[in-house]
Order: structure tokens, then sequence, then C-alpha cells
């Protein structure tokens, strides 16, 4: 029998080998041939993604503007669910919440970090982004980082990062979006590039309104009733470059449906959830010499919630709270295989209020011990790369100091074997560090309900990773399988002791998985994607034989396939989500399909371009249910939308 | 790691292994041809033997390097290197350099605009404008904005276009045999 490490190097070897075999048949002499000849020559065409995802360090997937505008995501949410390995849940007290490699979040999302332009963004109080704050008609692509990403982006990227990438400022003119559709979905939008003098400056607003999808709806008490289920808002970036200089100005408002702060109408289910927020970033990048980058930046992100605790809607809570933080990284350029990247971060973050108050009166019922709470962190890392063609080597470390928890050492490796120009194998090891947020340590109700706790332990991960990424002109593939172990994962538990709810930290659990993603593009034939994630955790974080532990509510399988088709001005678009059954709380639930369509349609009208897209996004019109792993009062959840019919027009002017 | 959780862990390798072995396979499918940045890598050096650049008879004589830059990401990786290694270009040797800063564009003879820019295009052109610089860009729309030759992609083979009119105003002289291989997009006299 091989032992499993030969078995990995005879794999690595066939892999060199075909790799070259490949290679030996573009070494014709290029030089020689005429002007003619060379212009006879069938390419392999880059993949438009460039090299950056086969030479990234990491496991990236990237969702670009093509991608987008051919299967009609109407929002950044409908685009991550089709990421193998990533899902966007939902809980009683919020919907949208970025979920990597399975690891649920509980009461607040604060597990996946958010980017906007590689700025984070998430609520000082309770650490948690949102995906909404950026409408998608603005995004150029969404990178997705599975897996521990402590060391490049530091805290809150614990499961992974989403970093959302805005619209390039390279093409003047002025975009307009017009959407309608049923339960009364009306969207418009804006978009407005100008360039003067080496001064580029885009401004982008949108609006979204909608009474959203009639759902019946039984709470834990057993009182029925229906619900609209609706996610609305507005947003506004100002995002502008000056030879050096940048500054990122986001600011949104997002109303969502919401089913109480206990799960029961008379705590609100029903009644409107309000989020909005505001993040600056002002940003310099340039270079010291011609051996060394800089890049630094300050910002100051502001967030607040705002939900409803009766049912008369008369008692509602505000959760606000703000961060500064600022950055500086340097490239190095050692010698020219060697390059050293720097930087060093600081966070400030503030929790302002989670104040009760009367609606009616406006006086403070109750501030649950989180005003004025304040806690800093600051770190540094350092990472070297060594790259010699056909690897590329790094190892780093980021070195974090925060206030309350001390000092935290996160690291990652990683080898990047480029076994040809459109194939690659990449190996990764990486440790990811979260501290509690001021919520989970501090929050306490007056009516002794729920407790934070201030002697929690932060939340770290390892994993292992191996990936395979291929390319020709069709087809573009990676795959990876990974293994990881998540330590002190912080979750909200009934303590007998207390008589309530508290937060504490759960066992070492351990999770592996296979994700798999299948381009293929070819415009005389179809273009398409088949993305696949198989994962399957232990329960090592069960706590006291409950029944209750992260990975008994994900489904073991997910599948995600699109297919497009373009004839002369018109196209046509499909996508399916199947969720694999799982168990709930109580009982298992099942196989959760979906399928969304769209047509639509090109043409000129005075000199500029007008795209028309007739969607139907849920076709088949099914209630999609989620766990309902929480409170664990109720098996499910309906993950918040059924059939939608939409019509879009984008013109550009 | 100890009893159940150890086997898994075992157990998931070997999944994992099976798994690899199947994506070993898939390089015998990749495409038979070359590289499309090694072929525009070769376009590149090709064009300088189309291409007249003013004393240049005189500047062979010396010491001075041919210089090809590069502004933005390189997508050439080593094959540019590969390509123009052991030759010379108007009987000088060869030298790549990556410019990060405009105002070393202007010690450029070739200047290859990347796709991936820190910078504008526009900001870019209006430095090389009426200089003796080729640019040739990756870029949609490059030569119509001022750039002298542009690459695109037509039915998997490598296309280019030139600004006649720019290379008129850049002072270098492009052969006959160039331009009929190319789609001129602003014919010199056209606005004269």
């Amino acid at each position: 029998m091989i032992h499993a490490g030969s078995k990995i190097l005879i794999l690595v070897a066939a892999a060199a080998l075909s790799g070259f075999n490949l290679f030996a048949g573009v070494e014709e002499n290029l030089l020689e041939m005429s002007l003619e000849e060379l212009l006879d020559i069938r390419i392999e065409v880059a993949s438009s993604l460039g090299n950056v995802i086969f030479e990234t360090p990491s496991t990236v997937s990237v969702i670009d503007r093509k991608t987008i505008e051919e299967y009609n995501f109407t929002s950044i949410t409908e685009a991550l669910q089709t990421v193998a390995g990533f899902s966007v849940q939902r809980t009683y007290l919020k919907r949208n919440l970025p979920t990597c490699r399975g690891i649920l979040q509980d009461h607040y999302a604060n597990k996946v970090l958010v980017m906007i332009n590689n700025v984070p963004t998430w609520h000082a109080g309770t650490g948690e982004a949102n995906i909404d704050r950026v409408d998608i008609s603005n995004v150029e692509r969404i990178e997705i980082l599975k897996g521990p990403a402590s060391v490049l982006y530091g805290t809150n990227a614990y499961a992974g990062a989403v970093n959302i990438i805005l619209r390039s400022l390279e093409s003047e003119g002025t975009g307009i979006l017009m959407e309608i559709g049923s339960n009364h979905h009306i969207k418009s939008g804006v978009n407005s590039i100008i360039t003067h003098d080496g001064l580029s400056v885009s401004a982008s607003a949108n609006a979204c309104d909608e009474t959203g999808s009639l759902v019946a709806w039984t709470d834990e008490t057993g009182e029925t009733g229906h619900l609209h289920e609706y996610i609305d808002g507005s947003t506004f970036i100002l995002n502008g470059e000056y030879k050096n200089h940048r500054l990122l100005f986001n600011a949104f408002s997002s109303h969502e449906s919401y089913l109480g702060v206990s799960q029961k109408y008379a705590t609100g289910a029903g009644n409107d959830h309000y989020m909005h927020g505001y993040l600056t970033n002002y940003g310099y990048h340039g270079k010291v010499t011609d051996r060394i980058d800089f890049n630094g930046g300050v910002t100051l992100d502001w967030n607040r919630r705002n939900l409803s605790r009766t049912s008369d809607d008369n008692t509602r809570a505000n959760i606000a709270g703000y961060r500064i933080a600022g950055f500086a990284r340097s490239g190095i350029r050692i010698s020219r295989y060697l390059n050293l990247e720097l930087g060093a971060d600081y966070d400030y973050r503030e929790s302002l209020e989670y104040s009760n108050y009367d609606v009616t009166t406006d006086t403070l019922v109750a501030d649950n011990n989180m005003k004025n709470k304040t806690v800093y962190e600051y770190s540094g890392f350092c990472q070297a790369v060594f790259v010699r063609n056909p690897f590329q080597l790094s190892a780093g470390s980021r070195v974090s100091f925060n206030e309350m928890f001390g000092l935290n050492v996160s690291s990652r490796g990683t080898v990047v074997y480029t076994i040809n120009e459109k194939n690659s194998l990449k190996l990764i090891y990486g440790q990811s560090y979260r501290a509690p947020s001021l919520f989970e340590l501090y929050f306490e109700t007056p009516t002794a309900t729920v407790f934070g706790y201030e002697n929690l332990e932060p939340e770290k991960t390892d994993s292992y990773e191996i990936a395979y990424l291929t390319s020709t002109g069709k087809f573009f593939m990676q795959a990876l399988c990974f293994y990881a172990n998540y330590y002190n994962k912080i979750f909200r538990f009934d303590d007998p002791d207390l008589g309530a709810k508290r937060y504490r930290n759960g066992g070492t659990f351990s999770a592996g998985g296979v994700e798999l993603e299948l381009k293929y593009r070819n415009p005389g034939l179809f273009n398409g994607f088949l993305n696949y994630n198989y994962i399957r955790g232990d329960n090592g974080d069960e706590y006291e034989d409950n029944d209750h532990f992260n990975f008994k509510y994900i489904p073991e399988h997910s599948v995600s396939a699109g297919i497009s088709k373009s004839i002369k001005s018109f196209y046509v678009s499909a996508v399916s989500n199947i969720r694999d059954k799982t168990e709930g709380a109580f009982e298992k639930i099942d196989a959760q399909p979906t399928l969304d369509f769209n047509l639509g349609y090109t043409h000129d009208f005075k000199g500029r371009v007008i795209k028309h897209i007739f969607s139907v996004k849920n076709v088949f019109d099914r209630d999609v249910l989620v766990p309902e792993y929480v409170r664990r009062e109720l098996n499910q959840l309906p993950l918040g939308y059924g059939r939608s019919i939409v019509y879009s027009m984008r013109m550009r002017i | 790691m100890e009893g159940p959780a150890l086997k898994k862990a075992f157990l998931f390798r070997n999944r994992f292994l099976m798994v690899l072995l199947l994506f070993l396979l898939f390089p015998g499918i990749s495409s038979a041809g070359p590289p499309e940045y090694r072929v525009k890598a070769a376009f590149l050096v090709k064009f300088t033997k189309f291409v007249e650049w003013p004393g240049e008879k005189e500047a062979a004589s010396g010491n001075n390097p041919f210089i090809i830059g590069i502004i933005g990401r390189n997508p050439f990786e080593h094959h540019l290197e590969e390509i123009v290694s052991g030759h010379q270009i108007k009987g000088r040797n060869v030298e790549i350099r990556q410019i990060d800063d405009l105002e070393n564009i202007a010690e450029c003879h070739v200047l290859f605009v990347s796709r991936v820019l820190n910078v504008k295009v526009k900001e870019i052109l209006s430095v090389t404008h009426g200089r003796p610089i080729l640019t040739v860009g990756d870029i949609k729309g490059f030569a119509e904005k001022g750039g002298l030759i542009n690459f695109y992609i037509e039915q998997e083979k490598v296309r280019f276009e030139i600004n006649e009119t720019e290379a008129h105003y850049s002072g270098l002289s492009i052969s006959y045999l160039l331009l009929k291989s190319a789609v001129i997009v602003n014919p010199a006299g056209a606005d004269r």
C-alpha cells in the first residue's frame, strides 16, 4: 500500500509531467514566422479573469459584471447564492446573512468580512456586515475569498471575505436603470462617471420599494398570520480618484421584513426592520522608491439598526456604533524573486447604544448595557512572497493586540505551483482570529433574559486546502478540497444557572469539503456554469448532548447551475440553485430547488444602447425553507421570497 | 485528534486524493494553441521590424538599449523575456522595463499598455502624444483614443488595429506591409 504522502508526490509529479508536455507544444519560434503566419495562429485566449485567480495565493471565486448581466442577478445575495461553498442564510432577526463553508452566524453576522473596494465595513457594536449596502448595478465584480483570511484582512475575516468591487472609473458616461415587478416592486438607479484632468468621479444612486410577497407564518406560540417578505431601500456611492488619492463614500438605508426579537408576533414579527449607515474612506497609494510601494488610508464606518420589539410597534430598539480605522501597507521588492508585504492596522470601535425606546413618547425604556462601550485593536503583518517560475511561495503572520484579549498570532502559508499557463495547483494553510464583538461581551437585558459574557475567548480557526485550477479557451475549472478546525465558536445558549440565555464559547469542531466550479464560455453554442459543494462537519460543538451543533443544519450537497444563450440581439438564461435536504431543530427539511429565468433584448436608440430584461425569479413559486437554528423553537423559516416577475431596462447615455 | 475524528480526517484525505486524481487528468484536454500572450509578445517584437524610429541608425552605433516598457500589470509573464532573449532590435540589446511612473514613459521605444492599469489611458496617451513611442494597447478603444496599435481577438486569432493619424504625429514611420495587415481606425489625412 502506498503511503498517502507518496500518493501526493506521485500526483504532483503526474500533474507536472502533463503540464510540461502541453507546454512543449508551443515552443516553436514565433519570431521566425511572418506577419501573415502569426495572424493565422489560433491561440488559447486568456481568461477574462487574467492570471489573478491562477496566481492569487488564496481560494477566490469571482462573479464578474458579464456574469451578473448574463444571469440578471438583481442583488448581491442572488449572485452569492450561486457560489460553491457559500450561501446566504436567514435567521428570525436578519435576512441575507453571508455564510461561508457552513459556519452559521447567530444573531449578528460577524464571521464573514464584507469589503467595498477593499475597505472593510461592519457594525462596531455587533460586528455584522450588510451586503445590501451596495446595489448590484454598481458592482464591477464580487470577489469571494473562502476560508480563513485574518492574516490578510484582520478580525472578522474568520470564515471568509466578500470584496465588492465597484464599477470601473474608466468609461465616462451615465447609466440608467429602471425596474418594475410583481409585489409592487419598483427600482430606479443612475450612475454617472466623469473624468477631467486626472480626476475621475463616479456617483451612483439607487432606490427600491416593494410590498414583498405575502407569506403565511406561524410563530413560536402557535399564533398564525401573514407577513410581507420584502427587502428594499436606497444606496448612494461616491467613488473618486485624483492622481494618488482615492475617496469612497457609501451611504445606505435598508428596510426588510422581520420575525420579531423572539420569533413572535407579540415581539414585532411583521413590523419593519430598518438599517442605515455611512462609510467614508480616504486612501493614498504611491511609490516611495522604485522598489517600495505604499498604500494607506483612514476609514469612518457608522452603522445603525432599528428594530421593532412589540406587535403595536410602539417599542423599538436602536443599535448604533462606529469604527475609526487606519491602515498602512507597503510592498517591498527585495530582489527579482522575493517580495515583502508589510502592513499595520488600527481599529477603534465604539458601541453608541442598544436602546429600547418608546416610540410614542421618545423615552428610553432600557439601554441594555451597550452605551459607550469601546475597544481598540491594532495589528501588524508581514508576508514574504517568493516567486520563481513555476513556484510561488508565500508565508506570513499577523500579530494582533486587542485591548481586552491581548496578543494573538495568526499565520498562513501557501504554495502555488504553475504547471503551465492554464493549470495551477495551490496548497494553502491559514489561520483566522475574531475577537468577540462588544455585543457578545456586554449585552444585558434589564429583564435578565439575555447576557453577554466578558470572559469569552476569541474564535479561532485553521484550515488546509488544496486547489487545482485549469482553463482552456472555453473552459475554466477551480476544484478544491479543504479541511478546517474551528475553536471557541461563540453562540448563545440557555444557561440553567442563570435561568437566561448567555453567550459562551463552543467546543472544537471540524469540517471538510469539496468545492467545484466549472465555467464554459462558447458564445457560438452557449455559456454556462456549474458549481457544486460538498461539506460535512462533526458535532464537536454540541453542548451537553443537546442535539444542537453547527453542522446539523448544513446540507451536505448543494448545486448551482446556469446557462445562457445569445441569438442576435436576444439572450435567454436560466439559473437553478439546489440545496440538499438537511436537519431542522425537530425534523428533516426537504431539498430546496429554485429556478430563475431571464429573457433579454438589446437594441440601439439614437446611438444609445438599451437593454430590456424580463425575469421570472423562483419560477415554481416554491417556499424556500432554511433551518431555524438560533432559538430552535421552530423547525424552519422561509428564506423570504416567492415567485416574482421583474422587468428591467438599462440604458447607457 | 483521536478516534473517530482521526478516522474521518483520513476518509476526507482519501476522497480528496481521488478527486485530485480526476482533476489532474484534465490538462489532457487543454487546447493545442499557444497562449495568447506568447503570440502577442511575438507580435510586439515583430512590429519593430516594420517601424522606423527617427535617428535609429545613429542610435544603433551607441550602447543604448532598445527599451520595451510595460505599464500596468504585466500579462506576458516570462514570454516576452523568452522571445527577445538572444535577439537584438534595431541592432541594440533589448531591455524590458516595468513603467510605474508616467515620467519614465519618454525613455521607451515601445510602450505596452496593459488592460489592468492604475492610471488612465488618457493620461498615458497625453504623455506619448507627438513622441516617437510605439504605443501598443490591449484595451478596447485604445487606438481610437490615440494609441498607435491595439490588439484584439477575432475567432481565437490575434488581430490589431492601427491609428494611422496618430502614427503620423508621433514621427514614427510605419511600413505599408504592417498597415495592410491591420484595421486602420483613423486613416492619415482624415483630419487634415
